[in-house]
């Protein structure tokens, strides 16, 4: 095969084309929807991972666990409603988008962001509020240091994804606005939709762990 | 009647085409920012030799400061410790883990598939983005940021997180560390999306050349396992600095825990690095002896069940930590069912030589070599399962000398056999033959003087990890063997000069590269020496990449054409009696 033969592109648009190895625009989302897929099974082992490192540890500590640890902080029961809400948000844009009611769409998205910078923020004040609680446990000889420690982990971990979900979703928002609720951003606002809920289940898988095993 | 002399037929070189992927763009900036799946392989191969070059001066430092029993090159013995660190670490994590899949993965499962690019073009850029920042982790370790990093390449509790114990440098290296693994995952995810829906018309999974089959079960690992690498350094790292008490038993922790953790990435990890390798070796056997592969289905199928049984095997490296004896004896058994599906591969390579027309080319000497090498490497792994005796073995010289065999004479040694096969198409220039197996039997030689010895020395008791032996009671023994594994070194390093001479030497100065040098059937072989920007026109359509009949020796060319009296279907890319399929 001469490569020549083809009409190969001018100089000046090469570095400038975009080039999609796929036969149409709904192959290329259906494997960007795979993709999401495969990276979410991939978070969902280091979550897996995270937790059972904790309860290895919660479990080792038998007796030795402090009976004086306090009980999770009652924020993290608002804010787990701040995040499923937003999950009812986000796939109300989705539906939105599919119907073609553009500024309901935006509007959505940008509410489940709003909500996502609301469930940081209440985070870091439970965190502020569970400093205060386990203070004196942090340097008490003989209690497992991971009794006050791990409710930073397994929120903390939770909440860098949480962090990165909403550049996501600042992402769609900025590409919606500017160029209108297309194919693109509406198959980006699918996963941006699949990624909230999938933090929505780690969260509550999280949660519940920490208001059983403290 | 009148004769007309008929012109003596010279040698046609073929033309290195004009409009390639090479010559596409030009300017440092159309390379560093390409999406072009074949840029990014040849600068991740430029990247990971260039740790090769690096991690392999420690290694020489390390086997020369051994050369006499109270060390021959660092005055402290923690120079010794940070050197054999180093080496361990950057040759796994940016040399191994990243040399098959990223660099000649990312190179060649696209054209194989007869696809435009991978899946997602962007985040294959990404990934290698990430590569670099994690590599620029690494060289500040190099420099010795925060005193350098000296606790073992595996970060072993409670050296790694005890300040006074280990240097300052594993936070650095761990976030490198870090960062690399998050490289993997998407390098993986990209590979499995493409595999799943880039496939051309006619290529069914069973009509997949094994290197894409070695090559998914790769990414599959990678993206199970490495998220549980990213959690454990993490995890390393807050307990350093925070002291969060994971793996510190004074603080309720568990340092056995971390290994767990650690091989529960690592064990796969091996498995990142040999199925690749596998894959590749799949490749050549075949090739180079225009025979097609003995028992596709039982090395396809081998691949999927080593990186299955490569989740379940990961205690075996912690037999002397403390585990519970039953557990012990599960992993012992577990750990010998992998050798059932490596030696599936091993005996379809051979079957494949079998009465097969060997050419012995450079890639088929290692592939040779591999089969050699992997088979002592494997065999020895046994010794290792086996509880009674890994007890003796354990953290001596025959681990050493164990996975040397397996990550650098397998492995590394199937990558650089790789690089030799598809070095004319990536470059469109033909190295030169008789350097090229002059510098195998170097690398060969030098291989195994090396790491055979260590055998003998691990099995006499010589613990690795040891900056200096003078006073015990074999040191007579060990300096006799550390003086010939050392003048190995010494060999197979050049070996490797040797080989980076006349590789970049047939960059600028070699014969240019016939489409098709080697005879192979599967679609890389189809675009030209080196592939267009787009590699194909439109998705061609396939037939059994491991034919080889319809080919034939095309001298003009010096290379393989489709055979005149075979018809070729209409598409110029369809190839193969089968390939209305």
């Amino acid at each position: 095969m001469n490569p020549s033969a083809g009409s190969p592109l001018p100089n000046s648009q090469r570095s400038r084309t975009i080039r999609s190895p796929f036969r149409s625009q709904a192959e290329r989302h259906f494997a960007g929807r795979f993709g999401l897929a495969l990276f979410l099974i991939s978070l969902g082992a280091l979550f897996a991972a995270t937790l059972i490192a904790f309860l290895v540890l919660r479990i080792q500590a038998g007796a030795s666990w402090p009976t004086s640890l306090p009980a999770v902080p009652w924020l993290l029961w608002v804010s787990t409603v701040v995040l499923i809400v937003g999950s009812g948000t986000i796939q109300a844009a989705v539906t939105s988008a599919l119907r073609d009611r553009q500024s309901l769409a935006i509007a959505l998205v940008a509410i489940t962001g709003l909500l996502g910078v609301l469930f940081i923020v209440l985070q870091a004040i439970a965190w502020m509020q569970w400093r205060d609680a386990v203070t004196m446990l942090w340097n008490e000889p003989g209690v497992p240091r991971v009794a006050a420690g791990g409710f930073y982990v397994l929120t903390g971990i939770h909440a860098v994804h949480v962090l990165g979900g909403l550049v996501a979703i600042l992402v769609v928002l900025l590409m919606a606005v500017r160029a209108g609720v297309d194919k693109m951003s509406s198959s980006m606002i699918r996963g941006c939709a699949s990624y909230w809920h999938f933090l929505d289940l780690v969260w509550i898988i999280l949660l519940l762990t920490m208001v059983l095993a403290f | 009647m009148t004769t007309i002399p008929v012109p003596p037929s010279q040698p046609v070189t073929p033309e290195l085409a004009r409009d390639n992927y090479l010559t596409y763009t030009r300017g440092i900036w159309s390379w560093l920012f390409t999406l072009d799946h074949k840029r990014i392989g040849v600068m991740y191969l430029c990247g990971v030799l260039s740790m090769f070059f690096v991690g392999g001066i420690f290694a020489l430092l390390v086997r020369t400061q051994l050369l006499t029993p109270e060390g021959a090159v660092f005055n402290d013995n923690a120079n010794y410790n940070r050197a054999f660190t180093l080496h361990g670490a950057i040759m796994v994590f940016l040399v191994i883990i990243p040399s098959v899949p990223a660099a000649l993965g990312n190179f060649v499962l696209p054209i194989m598939l007869g696809a435009k690019d991978v899946a997602f073009p962007r985040l294959n850029l990404f990934s290698f983005w990430l590569w670099m920042a994690g590599a620029v982790f690494f060289i500040l370790v190099l420099v010795n940021v925060d005193g350098g990093l000296d606790t073992g390449w595996t970060f072993y509790t409670p050296y790694s997180t005890t300040d006074g114990m280990a240097f300052g440098g594993v936070l650095w290296a761990v976030i490198g560390v870090f960062i690399l693994g998050f490289s993997s995952i998407f390098t993986g995810m990209n590979f499995i999306v493409t595999i799943h829906r880039l496939r051309p018309p006619g290529m069914t999974w069973f009509r997949m050349p094994l290197f894409l089959w070695a090559l998914y079960a790769t990414a599959l690992i990678q993206v199970l396992a490495t998220p549980v690498l990213g959690i454990t350094v993490a995890l390393l790292f807050m307990e350093r600095l925070f002291g969060m008490g994971f793996f510190n038993p004074a603080l309720g922790g568990d340092p056995v825990l971390y290994q767990h953790f650690f091989w529960f990435y690592s064990h796969p990890a091996v498995y990142i690095m040999i199925l690749p390798a596998m894959g590749i070796i799949s490749e050549l056997i075949s090739v180079h002896s225009h025979k097609h592969i003995f028992g596709y289905r039982f090395i396809a199928f081998s691949s999927i069940a080593i990186a299955v049984f490569g989740f379940l095997v990961w205690g075996h490296h912690m037999f002397t930590s403390g585990q519970s004896q039953l557990i012990n004896v599960i992993f012992s058994a577990i750990t010998f069912s992998v050798s059932i599906p490596s030696a599936i591969k091993v005996f379809n390579w051979l079957a494949t030589l079998y009465r097969g027309s060997i050419s012995l080319n450079t890639p088929m000497l290692y592939a040779l070599g591999f089969i050699v090498i992997f088979a002592i490497g494997g065999l020895t792994g046994l010794h290792l399962g086996t509880l009674a005796t890994d007890i003796h073995l354990h953290d001596t010289y025959f681990v050493v000398a164990h996975f040397h065999y397996v990550m650098m004479g397998s492995a590394l040694i199937a990558m650089i056999g790789g690089m030799h096969h598809w070095w004319p198409k990536m470059t469109g220039r033909m190295y030169n033959e008789n350097w090229g197996r002059f510098g195998f039997a170097l690398v060969f030689i030098g291989f195994n003087v090396t790491f055979f010895t260590q055998f003998a020395l691990g099995s006499q008791g010589m613990p690795r990890r040891y900056a200096t032996y003078n006073g015990m009671v074999l040191t007579d023994l060990y300096h006799l063997y550390h003086v010939i594994s050392t003048i190995g070194s010494y060999i197979l390093a050049l070996g490797f000069f040797v080989t980076a001479g006349y590789l970049l030497h047939s960059i600028f100065a070699g014969k240019r590269a016939p489409d098709n040098p080697w005879g192979g059937r599967s679609l890389e072989w189809q675009c030209t020496s080196p592939p267009p920007h787009d590699n194909f026109k439109e998705a061609p359509t396939v037939g059994d990449c491991y034919d080889y009949s319809v080919l034939e020796w095309d001298e003009s060319q010096q290379g393989y054409k489709w055979r005149e009296d075979i018809e070729r279907p209409g598409n110029p890319h369809v190839s193969g009696k089968d390939g209305h399929a």
